[in-house]
């Protein structure tokens, strides 16, 4: 029999383990620092509220990644912006400005989040095409496209090296 | 400017601290103590030993004796995958925790007591089995909390499980009830006392909702804007601690007046009745072996039928050679 972890144990394993993963996809998704927290504690009240079970850590980060995305979009559509990069985007003190962070977030959504799962989380195109819920040869043209603009916009493009 | 660069850049993003704290306070208990109710805490933990070794005086011999025998009632395990005669096995062991249940409430009126039940189930009419849990659910006054069924392929047995809540005090009934419809292979049933934790958490409300008049009554008094602002802050997150404290309460509540049942439901070709006489084994194994002869022939049976066709067709050419070979021979 499979082990399932679902309710309170899901909610802290998720808070020690994917507090950051969370954030990081939500301040990819949304145009501010407040929108990303507002979502990042959406998705913990989602996981609080759900009965599901989740089957292992992967499946339970896969969940979150999804919901993030989605409460990202739900946000946005509220807000009715259509960039995320604005002017006002600055980070916060004691960080740098980091452009090729604001590039990846100019990206078509499924560039940007495909992009991210790859790189940053080293996810495969097979697996995020689960997460993603889309064929794997589509997350793969994302990727590539989503490669081939950055190329453009940042010297010495995006590459493996 | 490269991937590295990017993960750089990603790596710098953490959730801020204030976030960090914001998603704590979502999950009840994992909010921090404070010294303040703590100190309350021991004296009602103080006043709670006191008023529990006075009744256990009062209450003499009873008491104690039925104390004893909730502590070894606490996790009663019943294996009774052994052929050796199930049914009674099952009726003794409810009629023995049923009495046990009598004395023991009667004696601990207030104990918070969660019982869980695990069973594994044979059936050998799988649906017919599956409606009649469900309508008991219902007739029971419960609900399904999780429900997973498996069929891996037509040929195989089904399989099912469950995550059933039964209002506590129906919990033996349901039981038997499951028994009469499906053959019970084994049985656990566990109660968890959480008296305890139960007067902690009510101590600990009526800690907070002290505090909170306190710190009202101070706030009226206050002049500064720093005190208030002070107070306000410490106010609301005493608030936040008496909803989370209140949230756990209900979910106690809910723990001990639902008991969890978890259901393991397989589908089986035939259930198999214990009988461990000589004669009993004997008549048991040749059964099996009648079965599994019987099961020969009739897969026998079926592949013959199925392969009429070709039968068919090799018949036809048979047929066709032999006479052609009786023609040629006449010649």
């Amino acid at each position: 029999m499979t082990v399932f972890i679902k309710g309170k144990d899901a909610f802290s394993f998720a808070f020690k383990q994917f507090t950051d993963t969370v954030y990081r996809i939500a301040l990819h998704n949304t145009v501010n620092f407040s929108d990303a927290e507002d979502v990042t504690q959406e998705v913990f009240v989602k996981l609080l509220e759900t009965n599901k079970a989740f089957r292992d850590s992967e499946h339970l980060k896969a969940w979150l990644i999804r919901v993030t995305i989605n409460l990202c979009r739900d946000k946005m559509k509220k807000s009715n912006r259509e960039t995320l990069v604005e002017n006002v985007f600055s980070f916060r003190s004691g960080e740098e400005k980091t452009d090729i962070f604001e590039a990846v977030k100019a990206l078509p959504e499924n560039y940007r989040n495909t992009i991210y799962l790859h790189y940053y989380e080293g996810y495969t195109a097979k697996e995020i095409s689960k997460i993603l819920d889309t064929k794997e040869n589509t997350v793969l043209s994302w990727l590539n496209r989503g490669r081939e603009a950055l190329r453009k916009e940042l010297d010495g493009g995006f590459d493996d090296e | 400017m490269n991937k590295k660069d990017y993960i750089k850049a990603v790596d710098n993003i953490t959730a801020p601290q204030e976030l960090v704290d914001r998603i704590k306070a979502l999950d009840p208990p994992a909010r921090k103590k404070t010294p303040v109710w703590k100190t309350v805490m021991a004296v009602a933990a103080c006043f709670v030993a006191v008023i529990i070794a006075f009744s256990g005086v009062l209450g003499g011999t009873l008491k104690a004796e039925s104390e004893d025998m909730m502590m070894e009632n606490v996790s009663d395990y019943e294996m009774l995958s052994d052929s050796s005669d199930k049914f009674t096995g099952i009726q003794s062991s409810t009629n023995s925790s049923g009495t046990t249940g009598g004395t023991s409430s009667s004696a601990t009126t207030n104990r918070k007591i969660v019982k869980t039940a695990t069973l594994s189930i044979k059936t050998k009419n799988y649906e017919s089995f599956m409606t009649g849990i469900k309508q008991k659910i219902v007739q029971y006054g419960g609900y399904v909390e999780q429900s997973q069924e498996y069929n891996y392929d037509n040929n195989s047995n089904r399989n099912a499980n469950m995550e059933v809540k039964i209002p506590a005090d129906k919990l033996e009934n349901f039981i038997e009830e499951l028994a009469s419809i499906g053959t019970i292979t084994s049985k656990t049933i566990a109660s968890d006392d959480i008296t305890d934790s139960y007067i902690d958490v009510e101590s600990r409300i009526k800690a907070l909702e002290t505090e909170e008049e306190t710190l009202l009554g101070i706030l009226k008094k206050a002049e500064s804007l720093t005190d208030v602002i002070e107070l306000q802050k410490r106010l609301s997150e005493v608030r936040a601690d008496l909803e989370a404290m209140k949230a756990q309460k209900q979910s106690y509540d809910g723990m001990v007046s639902y008991s969890g049942v978890t259901l393991d439901i397989n589908e089986v070709e035939r259930v198999v009745e214990g009988d461990d006489t000589f004669f009993g084994e004997v008549k048991e194994k040749l059964m099996n072996n009648l079965y599994d002869l019987g099961d020969f022939f009739r897969d026998f049976a079926v592949n013959l039928i199925a392969s009429l066709p070709y039968i068919a067709i090799i018949g036809v050419v048979a047929a066709i050679v032999i006479v052609i070979i009786k023609k040629v021979r006449k010649r």
